[in-house]
């Protein structure tokens, strides 16, 4: 087990690393020349070289790269000219609200999604399980902004049960203390996620359900009922971990839409900001996050799994 | 464990009982409701069995047996439903009966054991937890009193250190044993009626021996009633005293075991019986076989089921649908035509005896007569080794080295073979699974790589060729394999599956391949126009006459066939075993039959070599092996093998080799088989046995062989 983790560790690093190189590397073909970028086409391409000299743009690439890295060691994610704050600093205003959001919403979806995905394997083939299906493909295959727009449209614009815009507060928590203004991003979220990890608990539920040890347990005198609870429910949630751990980024990037419909102030949002805005250290620091989550998430899902399923030994 | 009851005291003990039966299945019929039509499954199935009493159901696949035993369960699957008849269990009936009701009945007073696979038992539950389940349920235990049970039970069935194994997972178990913990879960709260549904399908002959043992054991000690659903008959002539022959959902004949096997009257059970190929068959004589395949489960058609397959069909059987004639309850048959009734046939062969001397200097005196005195019935010798082994040997790591100088554990699969096998002659080569039978055919083909020693084909060594020059040997080693499901590659039609390994070895143009794969079709009794078919269009035996037929596309030197019949129906297996012999003689082809089926490779093989973990243990024309056996490990997998004959069946001593094969990452010092030999003294666990000569070609690696070496 130590010596898996130790392995892990090692391996995650390796990727990290060539994250940050594919990100450094693609960053620096799209804009050799940051000074142009920061001080804008009408500064004199005098003004333009003093400023890459100055902040070390004219280096070799392998030299910028590794002074790059360095600063990453020292939790020196760059500097963004245009919201004139270090990257980092941005990242610890928003990504709580971030957090704190796609948790929630994970948390509720789960919920959701677990037993819907069951019930429907149970009753396969029913109305109730066409019906589900039918919503879940329909939502999955729905772009978010446009999800989003029809639930504005829905509750907002019609209905005005909530409002169009989610709360502008800095608090990080402003899903509990305003639940209200924030109904309506965490409906889309939980809608989207719902619909995909409802259709895997379905199919893993399937397979579950043929395995033979469920015919043993009726014949023992368990009711189906009793069967699904206590012996194939926890059997089906094992590749629901997995997928778990690898949405973990995905769901991260679905809210960068959702945040921006709902001009919610968190990590997406100031992607999309930065986007517009070509603020490219905010972006590739948006990148490496991304590609660090991904390997967590994967690392946290394997280890997870060989709590839960006793089969699997890490070597 | 306490000593079997004799067969005498069980008869009469059935026939006393047969007065209040457990379980009455009258004109039972279930079928598959589609809208407003239902396709019959079962029709009109007739059943009686009495406490203490063993009734075996035995059919192919899709005669309905399983069905039976699910319907008296009350789990039919999703969609069939009873449509008439009744199931009584200890006067109450069945087939009307409440889920409710049901569900208090079952795992209580009726329980079943299922065949083992990898997941008959929860993957992610601990052992003790799932056998003590149905305690808690129907008992009312708490969580310590249920486990405290199942501990009992587990020791009952004989799992070695049962309160240890509470916490052990299925997977860390091995199959033997998980069938242990099935029946174990089965019985805990002592049920009056047990369906064991091919409880020993999936295991190999010296653990199904053990578990049958178990199983009667129990019966006796428990005085439960046992239904042994399986499609092997030599289980049903060992280990029942009433036996129900199934064909197309109905009981086609059903009798005391003794008579049924000695004054058969239905012709398909008489048809069944001759198409298995016995210890006992004389080679020189094609297996009878069945035509065609037995219909699906569901199927149905006016008059006799077995009509189209039957050599005695009148055209009576095909209009109206012969009944179960209970007029005679002793022995009844549902047949127009049926066979003559005959005086019982001669007796069957003697089994072999093992005796135990514990006095190591004696030698030992088997009741078999001593080799010479067995003419060798073939003579292949004088042939040049078309495949010769040397020291061969395969060891698979166990994970990778992470610190040097940490020695890396590794499986011993193929522990240093050596053997030649020539020109047009048949290898049968025989062991447990784990022993690496299997490993060995395909280092043979070179799908493997030998870690030390050499594969020679024709005197060339594999593992010296170039990468061209094997490529172009492949042509003449070829395999078969046991899924021919698993093995055809369901997008590829018959011809494409066909014609890909003349394309590969470019052989011939595109005409010539559609004619070549028009000849091998011809060949294996399928139409031409099957050439257009996919996998799934064709029966099991269909698709392995494709895999025989791919294997001869190159007319290879040597085919190495893996469990080539094992996933066939009984009536099949002989039509494939039929065709392999006639191919060969048509070819020369050079066999290497690799199988856990010793009645098969006796059947089809001229010379047998017996693995044991990795080493060859006794080689030799296949009458000597059989015959006059030297080693004890081939005397106890012969001993262990089911006879479709009751009365040498009963005679049979208790299973010979014991226990279950050693991991083989440490295998056993000296003699590799020691562990489970009844003869083994101190010196098998310090010198390794070389292999010896027992007269003619027959050789064995024992320190104490059961019969006397040659010099």
């Amino acid at each position: 087990m130590g010596s898996y983790v130790l392995k892990r560790l090692g391996t995650s690093l390796v990727v990290i690393l060539g994250v940050t190189f594919v990100s450094f590397a693609l960053l620096h073909i799209i804009s050799p020349s940051p000074g142009r970028t920061v001080l804008g086409l009408e500064a004199s391409p005098e003004a333009v070289a003093a400023f890459n000299t100055e902040n070390g743009y004219d280096r070799p690439f392998l030299l910028q790269y590794g002074s790059y890295l360095w600063k990453l060691l020292h939790f020196d994610l760059g500097y963004s000219y245009k919201l004139n704050q270090s990257v980092v600093d941005l990242f610890g205003q928003n990504a709580g609200r971030t957090a704190v959001l796609v948790s929630v919403s994970l948390i509720i979806a789960l919920f959701i999604a677990v037993p819907l995905g069951i019930a429907q394997a149970v009753k396969r083939n029913s109305i109730m399980d066409y019906t589900v299906t039918t919503v879940a493909f329909t939502t999955y295959a729905m772009p978010s902004f446009f999800l989003g727009m029809v639930l504005i449209e829905v509750f907002s614009l019609r209905l005005g049960i909530f409002p169009a815009q989610a709360s502008q507060s800095t608090s990080p928590w402003v899903v509990f203390t305003d639940p209200v203004s924030m109904a309506l991003p965490v409906l889309s979220l939980v809608a989207i996620t719902v619909a995909l990890y409802s259709r895997y608990q379905r199919s893993a539920a399937l397979d579950e359900l043929v395995a033979d040890y469920v015919r043993v347990g009726r014949a023992k005198g368990l009711t189906m009922n009793q069967v699904v609870r206590r012996h194939v429910v926890r059997n089906a949630l094992l590749p629901l971990i997995s997928l778990i751990g690898m949405t973990l980024p995905l769901v991260l990037a679905g809210n960068l839409v959702i945040e921006q419909v709902f001009n919610y102030p968190g990590l997406g949002l100031l992607f999309y900001k930065s986007l517009e805005s070509q603020d490219y250290p905010v972006l590739l620091a948006y990148a490496l996050v991304t590609g660090v989550l991904t390997v967590i998430g994967n690392f946290a899902a394997d280890v997870a799994l060989t709590f839960a399923d006793p089969r699997i030994k890490l070597r | 464990m306490p000593p079997t009851t004799p067969p005498a005291v069980a008869v009469a003990r059935t026939r006393e009982n047969t007065v209040d039966p457990v379980l009455e299945v009258t004109s039972l019929s279930a079928g598959l409701v589609k809208g407003s039509t239902v396709q019959p499954i079962l029709t009109d199935v007739n059943l009686q069995l009495g406490a203490g009493q063993t009734l075996g159901i035995v059919g192919e696949s899709g005669s309905g047996k399983s069905m039976t035993g699910l319907a008296v369960m009350g789990l039919l699957p999703k969609g069939v439903t009873v449509t008439g008849g009744s199931i009584r269990f200890r006067g109450t009936e069945l087939a009307d009966l409440a889920e409710a009701d049901y569900c208090r009945l079952r795992g209580k007073d009726i329980a079943m054991v299922f065949q083992d696979s990898l997941t008959a038992l929860n993957p992610t539950r601990t052992i003790g937890r799932q056998v003590a389940e149905p305690a808690e349920l129907h008992l009312g235990l708490g969580r310590a009193a249920a486990l405290s049970r199942a501990t009992e039970l587990l020791g009952l069935v004989g799992v070695p250190r049962p309160a240890e194994r509470l916490a052990a997972y299925p997977h860390e178990l091995s199959g033997g044993l998980r069938q242990r913990v099935m029946i174990a879960m089965a019985l805990v709260c002592e049920p009056s009626l047990l369906i064991a549904d091919e409880p020993t399908t999936a295991l190999d002959v010296t653990i199904q021996a053990q578990i049958l043992e178990l199983l009667d054991d129990l019966r006796g000690q428990l005085g439960m009633a046992m239904m042994l659903i399986t499609h092997d008959m030599g289980v049903v002539a060992g280990h029942t005293e009433r036996v129900g022959v199934m064909y197309g959902g109905s009981i086609v004949e059903t009798a005391d075991t003794a008579r049924l096997f000695q004054r058969t009257r239905h012709p398909y059970t008489a048809a069944l019986l001759g198409s298995i190929p016995r210890l006992d068959s004389d080679r020189s004589v094609e297996l009878d076989s069945i035509p065609g395949a037995p219909p699906e489960l569901g199927d149905h058609r006016v008059g006799c089921s077995f009509a189209d397959r039957c050599t005695r069909a009148q055209p009576r059987c095909r209009e109206q649908t012969p009944e179960l004639d209970l007029a005679d309850p002793e022995h009844a048959f549902a047949c127009w035509n049926p066979e003559p009734e005959t005086a019982p046939a001669a007796a069957g062969p003697v089994p072999i005896e093992l005796s135990v001397r514990t006095d190591a200097s004696a030698p030992l005196v088997s009741s078999v007569p001593a080799a010479s005195s067995v003419p060798a019935a073939w003579s292949v010798t004088s042939s040049p080794p078309v495949i010769e082994l040397r020291e061969l040997r395969k060891e698979y790591p166990l994970g990778r080295r992470l610190l040097p100088g940490r020695e890396v554990r590794t499986v011993k699969a193929v522990s240093g073979v050596s053997l030649q096998v020539r020109a047009g002659e048949t290898f049968g080569l025989v062991g447990e699974s784990g022993c690496g039978k299997s490993t060995l055919g395909r280092m043979v083909v070179a799908l493997e790589d030998a870690s030390a020693g050499a594969v020679l084909l024709e005197g060339s060594d594999l593992s010296r060729m170039s990468r061209t020059e094997l490529r172009r040997r492949r042509r003449d080693l070829q395999l078969m394999f046991q899924d021919s499901f698993d093995s055809l590659d369901p997008h590829l039609t018959v011809s494409e599956s066909l014609a890909e390994p003349l394309e590969i070895q470019r052989q011939g143009s595109a005409a010539d391949r559609t004619e070549r794969v028009g000849q091998l079709l011809d060949e294996i009794g399928l139409p031409r126009s099957a050439a257009s078919r996919y996998p799934h269009e064709l029966s099991g035996g269909q698709r392995q006459r494709v895999g025989l037929a791919r294997a001869l596309a190159l007319n290879p030197k040597v085919i190495v066939a893996d469990e080539p019949v094992s996933a066939l129906d009984v009536s099949i297996r002989s039509q494939i075993l039929n065709l392999m012999r006639r191919t060969q003689r048509e070819h020369g082809t050079t066999y290497i039959v690799i199988s856990h089926d010793l009645t098969v490779v006796r059947y089809i093989a001229d010379r047998i070599g017996v693995m044991y973990l990795g080493v060859l243990v006794e080689t030799g024309t296949s009458d000597e092996v059989y015959d006059t056996p030297a080693h004890p490990y081939t005397a106890g997998l012969i001993a262990a093998i089911p006879v479709p004959d009751p009365r040498v069946a009963r005679e049979k001593e208790r299973a010979l080799v014991r226990g279950e094969l050693p991991s083989p990452v440490d295998p056993p010092s000296g003699c590799r088989f020691r562990t489970r030999c009844p003869l083994a003294q101190d010196r098998c666990a310090e010198v390794e046995p070389p292999l010896r000569e027992f007269g003619g070609t027959h050789q064995a690696a024992c320190h104490f062989p059961l019969i006397d070496p040659v010099a």
